[in-house]
Order: C-alpha cells, then sequence, then structure tokens
C-alpha cells in the first residue's frame, strides 16, 4: 500500500490560523508583534524569501520590517543595525538572512539579544536548549516535530533515525525525539553502512542535502519518512528522498516541495509570538 | 581477545603527567599557579561528594585550591556573592562545583559562575559553544568518558556509539563531541523493549542510565569498549554499576567502569586540566 502524504502546506495553513488568533489577542492586549528581517545583498540572501515573509506578516497581523543593506555594507554598520534593533521596542524578533562568505554568520547571530533571538543561533539559546530548557525550540526541527504528530502516529517503542548532523536540524530533531523517550540514531555522510541504520526505523528523518540519497529498500515498511532535503535537479526541486520509489512501501511520506518547507517559515513566527510572550 | 580494565588511576595518571609536565616547563616564567575554587553545597561531611579530594590532587599537582563549603540552607542571594567574589578574584582560574546541587539552588550556582572560568563546563553559554561549534569548556564528566576513549588508542572515526542515557552532563555532550569525531551516535533515553539488541550493535557502548546491572555479558558485541558511568547507591551504601562488570570483561576488549569505583578522580583530573587551559591564557 502507498505512503499516505503528510501535507505541509495544509498543516501549515492552519497552524497559521492558530497563530493569527495569537497575534490578534495580543494586539487586543496592546502589543503588535513586531518581526525583523536583515538582508545583506548578496546572491546568497534569499531576497524573494524576505517578500514571502513580509506578506505572511500581513495576513497574521504581524509588524515586519526587512532591512535591506547595500552589497557595501561594512561589519560595523551591520552591528550597528542590530544593536538597534536590540532597543527597538516595537521589535521582538530578529531574523538574518544569509550573509555572503566574508561575514561570520554565526558572529553576527551572537549580537542579537537572545530574548530577540527567535532563530535560537545565540549560544545561550542554543545551550538552553542543550540543557532541555524548550522555551525556544530551533524552528526548522519544531516544524518537522508538528509534521510527525500530524501523522496521529504513536511512537511510543519505536526507533527513530536521523540522517545528517546540523546544528539547525539534524541535532535538534534527535534531542527533541529522545525528550518524547523515543531511541534516535545520528547517521552522517561518514557512517559506514546507512542502509543497516534506516532500515530500522520506525522513524526516518532525513536532511542529508543529497539528492535522493534514499530509496525504497533503505526504508522499513510502513515508516514515517520526513524529507528535509532542498537539491535542485536540473530546474526541479527534489528531496534527500526518492519520493516516488520510497513513497511506495512507506507508512507516511512528506513531498518536495511542500512537506518540511512551507512548516519552516511558518514555525519561525511561532517563535516570534513565544518570544513576545517571554518579553 | 585481549581484556581491559580501564582504572582512573591510569588514565587520569596520564593526564596529570602532562599536567605536571607542563607546569614545569611554566616555573621558569611565572611564579603563578592554577588556581581552582570549589563549591560544595553539602552538610553531611562524610557524603561521597566530600571524599572527591580535590585538596589531594591539587597538592599533587602544585595547585592553589579552595573549597567554599555552603549548607544546604545558604540562600541564593549569598552563594551568588560568593561566586561572584570568585569570578572577580585573580587568584582563581577556575571555579566549579561539586555534584549533585540541591535542585532550588542549581540554576542559580551554574547561570553565576563566570563562563571564562567555568571549569566544568556546565554554563548554559558554554554548552551552546559547545553544541554550536565554539570553542568552549565541555562537561567534565563527559570529558572523562572521552579521555577514556582516547587513551585506549582506538579510532572513533566510523564507529558505531550507544549511549543509554539523556543528562546532560554525559550522554549530549559525549553525543556532539563524538559526532565531531565522525562517529555515528544512538542514545536511548529509556528503557526500550530491544534494548539487547540495539546495546550490541555498539563498537562503543557508554551508559548512565542508573540500573544496578542491567547490562549483561550476551548485550556487548565482543571487541567493544565498555564506558559504565551508571551509579546506583546500594542499601549497605556500595555503589553499583550499570554493567555485570565480570561478565562484560569476558566479552569486551576494554571497561572503564567510570562511577562505581573511586568517585570521580578522572572527572576531577578533567577539571584541572580545564584550569590549566585559563592558567595559561591568563599568564602566558
Amino acid at each position: 500500500m502507498a505512503a499516505k502524504v503528510i501535507n505541509g502546506e495544509q498543516i501549515a495553513r492552519e497552524v497559521r490560523e492558530q497563530l493569527k488568533s495569537t497575534a490578534a489577542f495580543l494586539k487586543s492586549e496592546g502589543i503588535t508583534p513586531g518581526l525583523a528581517i536583515v538582508v545583506l545583498k548578496s546572491p546568497v540572501a534569499r531576497i524573494h524569501v524576505a517578500r514571502l515573509k513580509e506578506r505572511a506578516c500581513r495576513q497574521l497581523g504581524i509588524y515586519c520590517r526587512v532591512h535591506y543593506l547595500a552589497e557595501d555594507t561594512t561589519k560595523a554598520e551591520l552591528e550597528q543595525l542590530l544593536i538597534q534593533l536590540n532597543a527597538d521596542p516595537k521589535i521582538h524578533g530578529v531574523n538574518i538572512h544569509p550573509l555572503p562568505p566574508s561575514f561570520d554568520h554565526m558572529l553576527f547571530s551572537q549580537l542579537v539579544a537572545p530574548h530577540k533571538d527567535i532563530e535560537v543561533l545565540h549560544f545561550l539559546n542554543m545551550g538552553n536548549f542543550f540543557r532541555g530548557e524548550y522555551k525556544l525550540i530551533p524552528y526548522v526541527a519544531k516544524g518537522i516535530m508538528r509534521l510527525i504528530t500530524a501523522t496521529g502516529e504513536s511512537l511510543a517503542g519505536k526507533r527513530a533515525v536521523v540522517v545528517g548532523r546540523s546544528r539547525l536540524v539534524g541535532k535538534p530533531v534527535a534531542l527533541l525525539l529522545l525528550e518524547r523517550g523515543i531511541a534516535v540514531s545520528i547517521c552522517h555522510s561518514q557512517t559506514p553502512d546507512l542502509a543497516a541504520f534506516t532500515k530500522k526505523a520506525d522513524l526516518l528523518v532525513v536532511a542529508a542535502g543529497k539528492p535522493r540519497l534514499i530509496t525504497q529498500k533503505m526504508v522499513k515498511t510502513g515508516a514515517i519518512v520526513i524529507d528535509v532535503g532542498v537539491n535542485f535537479a536540473g530546474t526541479r526541486l527534489v528531496g534527500d528522498v526518492d519520493y516516488w520509489d520510497v513513497k511506495k512501501t512507506a507508512g507516511w511520506i512528506t513531498p518536495v516541495p511542500g512537506g518540511v518547507g512551507p512548516m519552516t517559515i511558518t514555525m519561525l513566527f511561532e517563535n516570534l509570538l513565544e518570544a513576545v510572550k517571554v518579553q | 581477545m585481549p581484556e581491559k580494565l580501564l582504572g582512573e588511576e591510569e588514565v587520569g595518571g596520564e593526564v596529570q603527567r602532562e599536567i605536571l609536565a607542563k607546569l614545569k616547563s611554566l616555573h621558569k616564567k611565572t611564579e603563578q599557579v592554577p588556581g581552582l575554587a570549589v563549591i560544595a553545597v553539602d552538610e553531611d561531611p562524610t557524603s561521597p561528594s566530600a571524599v572527591y579530594g580535590e585538596e589531594e590532587l591539587g597538592k599533587k599537582l602544585g595547585y592553589h585550591i579552595e573549597v567554599h563549603r555552603l549548607s544546604p540552607a545558604t540562600s541564593a542571594g549569598k552563594i551568588r556573592r560568593v561566586i561572584r567574589r570568585l569570578n572577580d578574584d585573580e587568584k582563581i582560574h577556575g571555579l566549579f562545583c561539586r555534584f549533585p546541587l540541591p535542585l532550588h539552588l542549581a540554576e542559580d550556582v551554574l547561570k553565576a559562575i563566570d563562563p571564562a572560568k567555568d571549569v566544568g563546563g556546565m554554563h548554559p553559554l558554554n554548552m551552546g559553544m559547545l553544541w554550536g561549534g565554539g570553542a568552549s569548556f565541555i562537561p567534565c564528566s563527559a570529558l572523562a568518558c572521552l579521555q577514556a576513549l582516547e587513551f585506549t588508542k582506538q579510532p572513533l572515526h566510523g564507529k558505531t556509539v550507544v549511549l543509554l542515557g539523556h543528562s546532560n552532563i554525559v550522554s549530549r555532550p559525549l553525543a556532539l563531541l563524538l559526532l565531531q569525531k565522525n562517529a555515528t551516535i544512538t542514545m536511548c533515553p529509556a528503557l526500550t523493549a530491544d534494548l539487547p539488541e540495539i546495546c550490541r550493535s555498539a563498537d562503543i557502548l557508554i551508559t548512565e542510565i542508573g540500573r544496578p546491572r542491567l547490562i549483561k555479558g550476551g548485550w556487548i558485541k565482543p571487541g567493544a569498549a565498555v564506558i559504565d558511568a551508571g551509579v546506583t547507591r546500594k542499601q549497605d551504601g556500595a555503589l553499583v554499576g550499570d554493567v555485570v562488570l565480570e561478565e562484560a570483561l569476558q566479552v569486551a576488549e576494554w571497561v572503564f567502569p567510570l562511577a562505581a569505583r573511586e568517585a570521580g578522580t578522572l572527572v576531577l583530573t578533567m577539571v584541572m586540566k580545564n584550569t590549566l587551559k585559563t592558567f595559561l591564557s591568563k599568564t602566558v
């Protein structure tokens, strides 16, 4: 039997409805949630995504301000802007778009005030998350957990395998699963026999950045498969999972696009609203 | 297969010799010595935390050691004041808290310690840097386990590691450290049905789950390295680990019972090593 599809678009829409009512409630209390997006123009800056976020904010009732910085912006100028945003009472969360390679992104993330660090990139927030204080949760991982929950499957006694060890996806997803009492394996490019692990997984989360890495024979029948991959095959967007192949025998599967992607931005907004509540 | 029981003295001894050699080479340049302050919140001086032996080890290595003993009835504000004074004290290069701390004080104590002197590696900022990949102090218990693994000289690259437990002082930081070394990690937070099978897949098995003698010989892959950081106190006061030691020794290549023996010598040695690190950054 073919796998059921986890519809990220639809789940994200449902979450956004909740966010809209939370934002409306906050507004009735006299607080308009405010997001600042910092876009330093460069080929990696994802300007179109900033526009999407801006539009989504309008729909949700969130105040959004995009700071477009010119290509020749200096490090000192960027630092100055972040300090301003930290002090700005209208802004509750800061989102820095990918910076050009000459800028150390992690370094600039440390300049964002921890309570406005909705991306959970400040070491203090990472440390608190790591220690099991779940105030702010890395948002991509959070979206993945929502998709898993949406299947309605019980995870008790199940085994999970995460492919990929990034600090934004692989590692935080593993910690969140661990917190639910599930045995989790973290595999990566240096794992000698990947299939030996993935075949045992009742829940498989793939964030390896390798197009169609996971094929049907690597997946346990009936497994939940979450594909975090975003790769381009020519002009087509493909995931890390060979979708049509794996779909034949898996229990649940996320499509690419339309799976993890739509959840990701939504969870950034959710973190913003969490940050407002804390502030 | 040659079986081997690793002792803390063996692993710790190697590190201590390195520390002594380093200090000796520095002796010509400076009269200063590394300073470590220990915060001990306990009321019973005969409790196991009181036999840690910071003073003895400090003496052996030539450190300046201060042990500040506080009663659990001490207010959080008072503890913060003590820590703040030590944070500012130039003689003190490292500040370490004995564990376990009373729960109501733990957060205050951990967060009051200057991250730059946090030689126990417990401050959230240091944990975040470990997570984010920055340089930092690593939680000393995890560091002790890693030191034991490195002592065996086995390559970690591509190995299968199974961690039983998910504490933020042993399993979680170890998972990060071993991932950095390209091992594949499986973490089991609780007792799952297929635990024996999961354990048998491990080239390196590390447990801190606190279930006396849970892990039988048959759960261990022949030739594996086993670190037993689990510790349970029996009614007669004896400490017992998670692994059935006599069985494990039949199967494993290396067995390192960390906690069930003389508590904490190696962990303390790692604290000393971290203290040396801050001392060197301040004086050289």
